[in-house]
């Protein structure tokens, strides 16, 4: 039996920075950047291709893209965008399977059915006329790299190859006609990864194991997706500085070395990899993982489903922290004017964290100074978090003692040693009389069984929430401070985030607006 | 030259293929009609819906706004060469 590939995976080309371009025509063939703030030490978050034709690339500087390019045009970002853009190119693949796995804003792999019942390959290779009465014509086959190996024509599935082509073309007739990608078809993701990589922008491209000797000649070890910097050094050490070494290295060897991973490795770079996809909906713009979100959204009875769920996760896709940061929009020593941006940035950490389903056991706190220097410290806790504001408590404790000799420029704050939420019930009753909670919010009064709630004055700046409730009949016991948050996110996501929220964190709408991970 | 403006304005729509599209609008007296949609998109800020319309009428570029709401149009953002 024929292993046919059948992993597509669909990369747009710059994308936020296309989405822009698409937006606004007068954009288009200019050099532009994306940025998540237009600070000069903010970095790009997407680089059009007039801008990396210049050498301006992604994660580039603000002010070291503009050295290269004075004239950059420079836009915020509008996470809302570009994930309307990525829901609506996503509802294009489920056109053609449901095996779709958005693995980043602008990437994602598709499995197609392979019970497609396949045409004559010679039909199809032999006659371009008939790709352009399919309405392919802007596929080039004789330039393409479907063909770069010689006598694979006969083996590809060109409905695969017309699957592939005709997304290309709905995107850009459906979506937006500037928007381009690169699509990649191989037998597993990384090959997909790797054929995809070949040709940028607006490629098509196959490739097949026994194409991989003559790729790697001009790949290094960095070049290929999941080998990092710490690979790179130890296979150095070994005398492995190419791709091309390790096809032909006795896998014994690199197992006795590094053991699993050394195998891993080894058939990953060997395009031997055997690769699920797993099923995401939708993509909410955050680096942590799709699936384990829908798995905490299932309900209980259905177990079939999460359990078919969690086959598709691996410990590889487990979220390892949650966080958040921002390159201030202001520059400062004092603390006291760092502590909102803190909470903010913890608040939304949280929130996200909470989503998933996950505790933390850990937190970490960093600091970046203009001049250069950074403060980082994480600690272990003997105790579990879910919530913003314990974030924000114990940050607060860790940077008891720094102190700041020159202006703090970027905090970053999050999670880390996180675990499943386990719904354990409170040895001892933590319940307290309503009249403890609600003698000191003498603004309200209410007598149904709704929540009402009043804004905070202006200038609040302690802790109390910034919306005061009174439970008045209500009987929510929401003095169990897992119901309080629980209730405070149904509030929050009915009415907007933050509409409850800490008094310190009135006036702060503009700290750490709404962002989107560029990355996985 | 881009400028970020936040107006309310007059707005023509139609209602075709299940979207939304305006067709002209009325800002400042002058009206202006809408070439192209060039991208549509929407955000929510708690329960009301914002929906966003990225248009061009040859000359320029505008971002317009419609909040469901209150059933209002703003013009957010300008754009000309």
């Amino acid at each position: 039996m024929h292993n046919f590939p059948k992993i597509l995976l669909v990369d747009m080309n710059s994308f936020f920075a296309s989405v822009e371009q698409q937006a606004n025509p007068f954009w288009r063939g200019k050099p532009l950047g994306v940025c998540a703030s237009l600070h000069e030490t903010s970095c790009l978050i997407a680089a059009s291709k007039e801008a990396k034709a210049l050498g301006i690339t992604t994660g580039m500087l603000v002010y070291k893209a503009k050295r290269i390019y004075p004239k950059i045009i420079l836009l915020q970002a509008e996470p809302e965008k570009y994930r309307e853009v990525n829901r609506r190119i996503n509802q294009i693949f489920r056109d053609y399977t449901d095996q779709v796995e958005e693995y980043s804003i602008d990437e994602s792999f598709l499995e197609l059915n392979s019970n497609i019942e396949y045409r004559n390959p010679k039909q199809y290779l032999n006659s371009k006329h008939k790709y352009q009465n399919h309405g392919f014509e802007n596929l080039n086959f004789e330039h393409s790299n479907l063909f770069s190996a010689s006598d694979l024509g006969f083996r590809i599935l060109p409905n695969h190859l017309l699957v592939a082509a005709e997304i290309k073309k709905r995107i850009r007739h459906e979506v937006g006609e500037w928007l381009t990608c690169s699509v990649g078809i191989g037998q597993n993701k990384f090959l997909a990864k790797l054929a995809a990589d070949m040709e940028k922008p607006d490629g098509l491209t196959i490739i097949w194991r026994e194409n991989l000797p003559e790729i790697y000649k001009s790949k290094q070890l960095k070049d290929l997706w999941g080998i990092g910097r710490g690979w790179e050094g130890r296979l150095g050490k070994l005398g492995i500085t190419s791709p091309a070494q390790i096809l032909d290295y006795p896998v014994q060897n690199l197992i006795s070395l590094f053991g699993k991973p050394g195998y891993d490795l080894w058939q990953r770079v060997n395009g031997l990899e055997r690769d699920e996809i797993g099923s995401s909906l939708t993509f909410d713009g955050s680096a942590a993982r799709i699936g384990k979100r829908l798995e905490a959204a299932l309900p209980d009875d259905a177990a079939e489903l999460r359990y078919a769920s969690r086959r598709r996760i691996t410990s590889y896709d487990e979220p390892k922290s949650f966080g958040h940061s921002w390159v201030l929009n202001f520059r400062t020593t004092d603390k006291e004017k760092l502590k909102p941006v803190i909470l903010r940035l913890a608040e939304k950490a949280a929130r996200r964290m909470r989503r998933q389903g996950f505790v933390a056991n850990a937190i970490y706190l960093s600091v970046r100074l203009v001049n250069g220097e950074s403060k980082h410290q994480s600690k272990k806790l003997k105790f579990s978090l879910e919530t913003g504001q314990e974030l924000y408590e114990q940050a607060l404790i860790l940077w008891r003692n720094w102190k700041f000799n020159a202006d703090v420029m970027h905090i970053a704050v999050g999670f880390t040693n996180l675990a499943p939420r386990a719904n354990q019930l409170e040895l001892f009753d933590t319940k307290i009389k309503k009249s403890q909670i609600t003698n000191n919010k003498s603004q309200i009064s209410t007598n149904n069984q709704n929540i009402k709630f009043q804004r905070a004055p202006f200038g609040a700046s302690n802790l109390d929430l910034g919306i005061y409730l009174d439970f008045g009949a209500c009987d929510l016991e929401l003095s169990n401070p897992r119901r309080l948050t629980h209730t405070i996110d149904l509030i929050n996501d009915k009415y907007g985030e933050f509409t409850i929220r800490s008094g310190l964190l009135t006036k702060t709408s503009d700290y750490a607006p709404d962002s989107i991970a560029f990355g996985r | 030259m881009f400028e970020q403006i936040n107006e309310s304005i007059e707005v023509i729509v139609k209602f075709q293929d299940n979207q939304l599209k305006p067709v002209k609008f009325l800002w400042h007296d002058k009206e202006y009609l809408v070439q192209k949609v060039n991208l549509a998109w929407s955000s929510r800020e708690g329960r009301t819906k914002f929906y966003y319309f990225a248009v061009s009428d040859g000359a320029n570029y505008f971002k317009l706004r419609f909040d469901s709401e209150n059933l209002s149009w703003m013009i957010l953002e300008s754009y000309s060469e």
